[in-house]
């Protein structure tokens, strides 16, 4: 598989990588660099870190939290001059604001560039877990499209993994408008979900009087009042109560597995070993007004354009998952055109775990690279199931 | 026009655009033409065809001082961000050195008065706030210190080569009480 070692280098005025790996011939299928068997050394001012390739991705995704965290606007506080990152066991590293400005666009390049080939071994090849009935509810005005997740490609078990924490699982209602998307023998490729009229609209509609609450992902105002109370089947990984943060503990559900309430686990408290899983947009749907100009795109040509695209990273690369996988996760995806250029950025709904947050990180490199994807600009509601 | 379901978020965003902007106005001295220049280069002039416009979109912060408010819509906001990070990346090198001064004069318990760089940035964005903004005079000029040393470190991020999302997502999240 591997071939010749070969070195790389990545400079920053602060900083600098250097990085021995074997190119793997997959590069050449997938157009991209693919390293492997990875030894790394990074020089940040004095101090100067060797490691392997566990131990750079644990620092990419300290380094890409840490800032999520760093760079979020809840106050104006004292201004932190050393940044104090906590990755791999115990390690701490220690950096001024300049320092830490160019290890993220360092890191960031290098995952622009090349993609990290999961390591494999006896002692930690991943365990496959069959899927847990979590999901985040999704509902509201505007159109989904579901598509068939039967058609997107298999990943393989080698592969490692983002760590996803659970959402709660909470028995959510049933009695939604929106059929659900988990049962296999419900789906059908987009034109089986065939929306309620007051959903087809291709514009955001004030809420109307409906059960259904209005699919507002960005809203302050949501009404969390009729929020069901925790189950006792919530994951002992979630918040057991509180307000809700998330679109799963709203009781909005439009997509709900059928097998939620028989399938949650019983966790345990610790992270047990990672799983692979596979990663694709199984709906999409429009929720900003749309300019003049542009228009509803074509969603049985935009969602399998969108996995292909993210499946020349993810479904290949190490994808992590805790033992509480939510099975759906509700992403904003925003197109804006830029210099004729299109640019996709990808977010998560607020409060998500780090965990999530560094998987929409890996999706948006992926989203990077190459993009072809046309879409008119405005904001889409994004559904990515997780799994198997 | 504003979505309604987007409304309440955008008060928020609009004025952490304007203020993303002030900042580098007032360390870099910009002028608007600049700024409709780099619109301009984006191919955003539908949204920043004359000064007036740009006005006319800044004004939409609800802090600013005035009357007739602008709505900014969605497409406003996203163009806006693209040029703040624009201009961003263009001017990295004078963020990067005020940085660096900020670095030495808070490991070494200054005042960043010191350094003429932070001196004249502080000044600056001081004035430009008190100028275009209401009821500036209840806010201290402890906490406009704060904001505009924030809106620098913020700014250096933003130039990075994913600037423009990273920027995209504090919006929201500050617009969402995250």
């Amino acid at each position: 598989m591997s071939q010749s070692l070969q070195s790389f280098s990545y400079r920053q005025p602060e900083c600098e990588l250097s990085i021995q790996a074997k190119v793997s011939p997959l590069s050449q299928w997938l157009q991209q660099t693919i390293l492997a068997e990875l030894d790394f050394c990074l020089r940040i001012g004095n101090l100067q870190i060797k490691g392997d390739q566990q131990l750079l991705q644990e620092l990419m995704i300290a380094v890409a939290n840490y800032l999520e965290g760093y760079l979020r606007w809840d106050q104006v506080g004292e201004l932190v001059s050393r940044h104090q990152i906590s990755y791999g066991r115990w390690r701490k590293l220690e950096l001024t604001t300049l320092q830490l400005f160019d290890l993220h666009v360092l890191l960031e390049e290098l995952s622009g560039q090349c993609q990290l080939l999961p390591q494999i071994s006896s002692s930690n090849r991943p365990v496959w877990l069959s899927m847990v009935g979590i999901l985040i509810a999704v509902a509201g005005v505007g159109t989904w499209r579901i598509t068939n997740p039967e058609t997107v490609p298999q990943v393989s078990s080698g592969e490692t993994p983002v760590a996803v924490r659970s959402v709660v699982p909470e028995p959510l209602p049933k009695s939604r408008s929106v059929p659900p998307i988990a049962s296999k023998d419900s789906f059908d490729p987009v034109t089986q979900n065939t929306p309620a009229p007051e959903e087809t609209a291709s514009r955001i509609s004030p809420p109307q009087p409906q059960p259904l609450k209005p699919a507002d992902p960005v809203s302050k105002e949501r009404n969390y009042d009729s929020v069901p109370t925790p189950s006792p089947l919530t994951s002992p990984t979630a918040p057991a109560s509180g307000e809700p943060t998330s679109r799963a503990n709203r009781n909005d559900a439009a997509m709900i597995p059928e097998e939620t309430s028989a399938l949650v686990p019983n966790q345990p408290q610790a992270r047990t070993p990672s799983v692979s899983a596979k990663i694709r947009i199984v709906g999409m749907r429009k929720l900003t007004p749309i300019a003049p100009s542009s228009g509803e795109p074509d969603y049985d040509v935009a969602i399998p354009k969108l996995n292909a695209q993210l499946g020349t990273k993810l479904d290949r690369q190490k994808v992590a998952v805790s033992e509480a996988i939510p099975q759906q996760l509700v992403l904003i995806l925003t197109a804006v055109k830029v210099a004729n250029k299109q640019k996709l950025w990808l977010r998560a709904e607020p409060n998500q775990s780090n965990e999530v947050n560094q998987l929409v990180s890996r999706l948006q490199e992926a989203l990077n690279k190459d993009n072809k994807i046309e879409l008119p600009a405005g904001e889409y509601e994004l559904l990515v199931q997780i799994g198997e | 026009m504003d979505s309604p379901d987007v409304a309440p978020q955008l008060q928020s965003i609009k004025a952490h655009l304007d203020l993303a902007l002030l900042a580098l106005e007032a360390l870099t001295g910009i002028s608007s033409d600049a700024v409709l220049k780099t619109a301009q280069s984006l191919g955003l002039a539908e949204f920043f065809g004359d000064r007036l416009s740009l006005w006319r979109i800044r004004q939409s912060s609800p802090l600013r001082k005035g009357k007739g408010r602008k709505n900014l819509d969605i497409e406003e906001a996203q163009a806006m961000t693209l040029v703040i990070c624009s201009l961003a990346r263009q001017y990295q090198g004078k963020i990067r050195q005020a940085i660096a001064k900020l670095e030495q004069v808070s490991h070494h318990q200054q005042s960043l008065h010191k350094e003429p760089i932070l001196a004249d940035y502080f000044e600056q964005f001081h004035q430009f706030y008190c100028e275009r903004m209401a009821q500036s005079e209840t806010v201290s000029t402890s906490y406009l210190e704060k904001l505009s040393l924030k809106l620098l470190v913020d700014l250096l991020f933003y130039s990075a080569p994913n600037g423009d999302r990273r920027l995209w997502i504090a919006l929201w999240d500050h617009s969402l009480g995250r």
